[in-house]
């Protein structure tokens, strides 16, 4: 990607600027939680930063940026859930009495299977509702490194559970409507 | 750089309290950014913040400035690296709630697609005793009606007194009367909504790229969202959720119901007009409202 200039970081300070109070009191109702809305905020300038071109040829800046937003809250939501259902894929078989409690040895719920990082990483966020950056902060490493710490838990589980989680997910998704006509003439 | 369309969506949303702006806003949340485009949310951002009015200016600097800076020292980098948090590969459009899709097909191309999906994997159906009436296409996410006419630019000519009937429900008034504006026959409209929504509702107007009417009722964490439109050459899109389309026929209408999510959606045709009312009802709900199109003749 072309690196920002001085003005290309001037425009998007001035947008940031313009917008943030709006964009993060969004960001907060739907996500409920302030780091996180703070971090959906962030990365909504991220992406920005990233299509800048695209963002300088819109006619509508604001609005792109606020249809931006709204997809990342969308996203980060999903992350949390995927965390957490990764987690309590089957908690009656797991016997867990309270699927909010933190478990010191996670390793007993999940077969030795799950590392306790994991299990931190994924609870962390998917349960607490800790932001990327609120994770990295409290394990003393950057943002970066969090987020592949993250994305490589998510991994490990996935591979791990896979079978398990495509089968609750099918059985989950699996309530559908049946088809039905009715006529009325 | 705001524009001038949001001062006018400004002053119409300050009209509502702080629960009910609140309210539009999780409910275009729950139905994926459909209800609101980025201005009308924007709009209600503002006047939210207009009409709490709370903290000093000072302090709301400050925490930009510390945002700023956080972004700098820390999010950055991610750009640099070409990097996300969250992978967000952002769809050139995030479809609103209605999309537009230039007709490529002609009627005779658009009835031989019709029989090609049916035999394919897309989930699709078509019910109906008319299938000339029109087509209803849809897969996973979503669902469209396929006009299978010209529009018919002169019915206008046609109409008379006997398409605008009053309505007796005081909640309604203000939907047949802005419909009656634009010539939309008010007999297309429904003549019962829940008890639930006993608000006056927000009814707006549009003239391009579809001419119509959408009106909102909003009851504490509810929404019922009425839609009325000409018919265009061009499709209608409705995103929908995978649970599967069903219907219903009345008097030689098929009315298409699918779930969108948290919200449910009825959609039909009828001449030159297609309509659509979504919100937060159930199945029951909705056909009862259908129903109700009818309880006037």
């Amino acid at each position: 990607m072309k690196k920002l200039t001085a003005s290309d970081m001037e425009y998007i300070e001035g947008l940031y600027r313009e917008m943030y109070t709006l964009l993060f009191s969004y960001a907060k109702r739907v996500l409920q939680k302030e780091a996180l809305a703070e971090e959906a905020v962030q990365e909504t300038f991220v992406t920005a930063c990233q299509r800048l071109d695209s963002i300088k040829s819109s006619p509508n800046p604001q609005g792109w940026i606020m249809n931006t937003l709204k997809y990342i809250t969308r996203r980060i939501q999903e992350a949390r859930n995927l965390h957490s259902r990764y987690l309590f894929l089957d908690e009656s078989a797991l016997n867990i009495p309270d699927p909010t409690a933190h478990y010191k040895d996670p390793a007993l719920l999940y077969d030795g299977l799950v590392s306790q990082e994991d299990y931190y990483l994924l609870s962390r966020t998917g349960i607490d509702g800790c932001s990327t950056l609120e994770l990295a902060k409290e394990l003393g490493i950057s943002l970066a490194a969090c987020r592949k710490r993250i994305q490589r838990a998510r991994e490990r589980f996935r591979a791990q559970y896979g079978r398990e989680y495509k089968k609750k997910e099918k059985a989950r998704l699996g309530v559908t409507k049946k088809t039905q006509s009715r006529i009325y003439d | 750089m705001q524009s001038e369309n949001r001062d006018a969506l400004k002053e119409r949303f300050a009209h509502l309290d702080l629960a009910q702006l609140e309210e539009l806003l999780r409910q275009d949340w729950l139905a994926d950014s459909n209800n609101l485009t980025a201005e009308q949310t924007l709009a209600i951002l503002e006047v939210i913040e207009e009409k709490k009015s709370s903290g000093l200016n000072e302090d709301r600097e400050a925490e930009v400035a510390a945002a700023w800076q956080s972004f700098k020292h820390h999010y950055l980098p991610l750009v640099e690296a070409d990097e996300t948090l969250y992978g967000a590969t952002i769809r050139k459009t995030k479809s609103t709630k209605r999309c537009f899709i230039p007709p490529r097909l002609s009627w005779a191309a658009a009835i031989i697609v019709v029989f090609i999906l049916s035999t394919s994997v897309f989930a699709y159906q078509v019910y109906g005793y008319n299938i000339f009436e029109n087509i209803a296409q849809w897969t996973a996410e979503i669902f469209r009606l396929k006009a299978p006419v010209e529009p018919n630019d002169n019915l206008n000519e046609n109409l008379g007194e006997d398409l605008f009937p009053d309505a007796s429900d005081p909640r309604l008034q203000p939907v047949y009367a802005t419909m009656k504006e634009l010539e939309i026959p008010t007999t297309l409209a429904p003549t019962w909504i829940p008890e639930r929504f006993d608000g006056h509702p927000i009814v707006e107007t549009s003239t391009t790229p579809f001419k119509g009417v959408i009106s909102a009722f909003i009851h504490e964490s509810e929404t019922l969202m009425l839609s009325f439109d000409y018919l265009t050459k061009a499709d209608t899109i409705y995103e929908k959720d995978d649970s599967l389309v069903t219907s219903l026929r009345i008097n030689g209408v098929t009315y298409y119901f699918m779930s969108n999510n948290a919200q449910n959606r009825v959609v039909w045709s009828v001449d030159q007009f297609e309509c659509s009312i979504n919100g937060t009802v159930t199945y029951e709900e909705l056909e009862q409202i259908v129903l109700s199109i009818y309880e006037r003749r």
